[in-house]
């Protein structure tokens, strides 16, 4: 190349027709995750990461390309037709709001303020613990997913809010949720310190599974099926192989279809509860829950067998005398129907 | 977007912070950074309320807008997603809330705004599980010799690293000359901090700085710019 050709005022044209011509966008290895690539844009990033970011984005011709499209969208102010848009949209509607709202925030139970004393008193408890058994793995235990875990499956037990089984709960009361309609005063004590240990938990391991379990569940808990399901997906995406995310996924998807009443969500939920199945077929907790999403998408004499498979592992609990119940109004149904023709089900 | 010329028109406009003017607290009600703060605690229904009603006609604007990228909208699509942006910030006892950092005033709303370009982006992966296509700016300058054309990206580029040229200026270059962004693209970027007119000033003069290298022949005695 002949270095004459580059001087002057071409040279600068020649660059820009250059780019014209010749950039290349394609993601590589090394791109960012495009989200955080984004974030330049508001400044959210700390100064190291944004420099790291900036220099690969003036080079690569993928992460450039992201970054000017998203300066374009994010840059220019709504236009007449996005104004208009956004004051029909649904949530413009007070009402979808505060049911928005209220999904969200699981019915705005608990005054945030009454577990406080609780949680102010927390580090001492800890302390306490500590000394007591003379290290700190006492307080490790307290804090773990765990324990966690265990504190969630006795919230459920003192206060039941859905028919679904939690992994590791004993038999409670079926009682109104602890979400919407609840009063904060019948709150079981173990939800609050479960959600400080999750609040904790996923911020020092944001993309553990076990983490995102335990929290799936508690929103679970709280009758935040939506957030759940985001939640537990996450964590069946980590951790496929484990038994209890499917459990409390199935129950997610059940709760949801049980607001909407949306087979779709029926489906799913049978469906994780099968998969949980076919890596440990004795669950009780599966069987029970497949069981009562069986009744809703599968054929009475599906639903029947579910029952029946189930109370041959739990013949004695208080979950089997509601199993009972089931079966007994499956068969109702079925005697109501006359004899069922073996046919197919409505999904496997 | 590549001419300097459509860059000094760039000085009249708004910065992106003033353009959000339409959208701050109305009167009497909390900021938007105390707004958010409050619903990090997912228990706040009364909050949530609040939330949705100053910051959905934002969110559903961007993620209409975004939508049109893909060209597939439908009916209720924006609503639907604007909800995923409720859900995403909800999510994880409410981390994406919790994370905001307030560096300057007004910078929620371009936060918020970029979840909901992200919510977008990810929805359209995941059902059509492909990236948006970026094709290139234009293909039809013929006779281009693309090899040559990168020799001398390496030259300038060479020419860039060296003093007195900073990191941060090498990379506004690029940005506008080989990403086509235009300067106020370029300024909305804040963690850069520069104004339109202070991107502006540094492409003009790293422009003439080139230009200068070149013909004095410069291009020798710093070494590298010798094809």
């Amino acid at each position: 190349m002949n270095i004459g050709d580059r001087s002057g005022a071409d040279l600068i044209e020649r660059l820009q027709a250059g780019a014209l011509a010749h950039r290349r966008p394609q993601k590589t290895r090394k791109c960012p995750d495009e989200d955080r690539l984004r974030l330049l844009l508001p400044g959210q990033l700390e100064p190291e990461e944004a420099d790291k970011l900036l220099t690969h984005a003036a080079e690569c011709d993928w992460c450039g390309s992201v970054l000017r499209e998203a300066a374009q969208d994010l840059g220019e102010p709504p236009t007449g037709e996005e104004d208009e848009l956004a004051g029909k949209a649904r949530l413009a509607d007070p009402r979808q709001r505060r049911e928005l709202a209220e999904r969200i925030t699981g019915g705005g139970r608990t005054d945030p303020k009454r577990w406080a004393p609780i949680l102010r008193w927390w580090p001492a408890w800890g302390f306490a613990a500590v000394a007591l058994v003379g290290g700190v793995s006492y307080q490790q235990w307290t804090l773990s997913a765990a324990r966690t875990e265990g504190l969630l499956a006795q919230a459920y037990t003192k206060r039941r809010p859905m028919e679904m089984r939690v992994p590791k709960a004993e038999w409670g009361q079926l009682r109104i949720q602890m979400g919407a309609g609840s009063s904060s005063s019948h709150e079981p004590p173990e939800l609050p310190d479960a959600l400080s240990n999750i609040t904790r938990g996923i911020d020092a391991h944001p993309d553990d599974p076990k983490w995102l379990k335990v929290e799936g569940e508690a929103d679970l808990l709280e009758g935040r099926e939506g957030v759940a399901i985001e939640e537990l997906e996450r964590a069946r995406s980590l951790r496929p192989g484990d038994v209890t995310i499917l459990v409390d996924l199935g129950a997610a998807y059940y709760q949801k279809a049980a607001k909407a009443d949306d087979p779709e969500s029926y489906s799913m939920a049978y469906q994780r509860l099968s998969e949980g199945l076919r890596l440990k077929p004795s669950d009780p907790t599966l069987l029970f829950n497949q069981a009562l999403a069986a009744e809703h998408i599968q054929t009475p004499t599906v639903a029947q067998a579910a029952w029946e498979a189930y109370l041959k592992v739990d013949p004695s609990s208080g979950f089997a005398r509601e199993a009972r119940t089931h079966l007994d109004g499956v068969k109702k149904n079925l005697g109501n129907s006359g004899p069922m023709p073996a046919t197919q089900p409505l999904m496997r | 977007m590549f001419s300097l010329e459509s860059g000094s028109e760039d000085q009249a406009e708004l910065a992106p912070e003033v353009a959000e003017a339409s959208w701050e607290a109305p009167d009497g009600e909390d900021s938007p950074e105390a707004l958010l703060r409050e619903c990090a605690d997912l228990r706040h229904s009364q909050a949530w309320d609040r939330f949705l009603r100053r910051f959905n006609p934002l969110i559903v604007a961007t993620v209409a807008r975004t939508i049109r990228r893909y060209g597939l909208d439908r009916a209720g699509l924006s609503d639907d997603l604007a909800q995923e942006v409720y859900l995403k910030c909800s999510a994880n006892r409410a981390r994406v809330l919790r994370e905001f950092k307030p560096r300057y005033p007004g910078a929620v709303f371009g936060y918020l705004k970029v979840i909901a370009v992200n919510v977008v982006h990810d929805h359209f992966k995941s059902k059509l599980g492909r990236h948006l296509d970026h094709s290139p700016l234009q293909n039809n300058v013929a006779g281009r010799d693309e090899t040559e054309w990168r020799l001398l990206l390496r030259d300038i580029d060479d020419f860039l690293k060296k003093p007195p040229v900073s990191e941060r200026d090498r990379q506004i270059f690029w940005l506008y000359y080989r990403q086509g962004m235009s300067a106020k693209e370029i300024a909305a970027l804040s963690s850069l901090s520069l104004s339109v007119k202070g991107v502006e000033s540094v492409i003009v003069r790293l422009n003439q700085l080139i230009r200068n290298a070149f013909e004095n022949g410069e291009r020798q005695s710093r070494g590298g710019l010798v094809s």
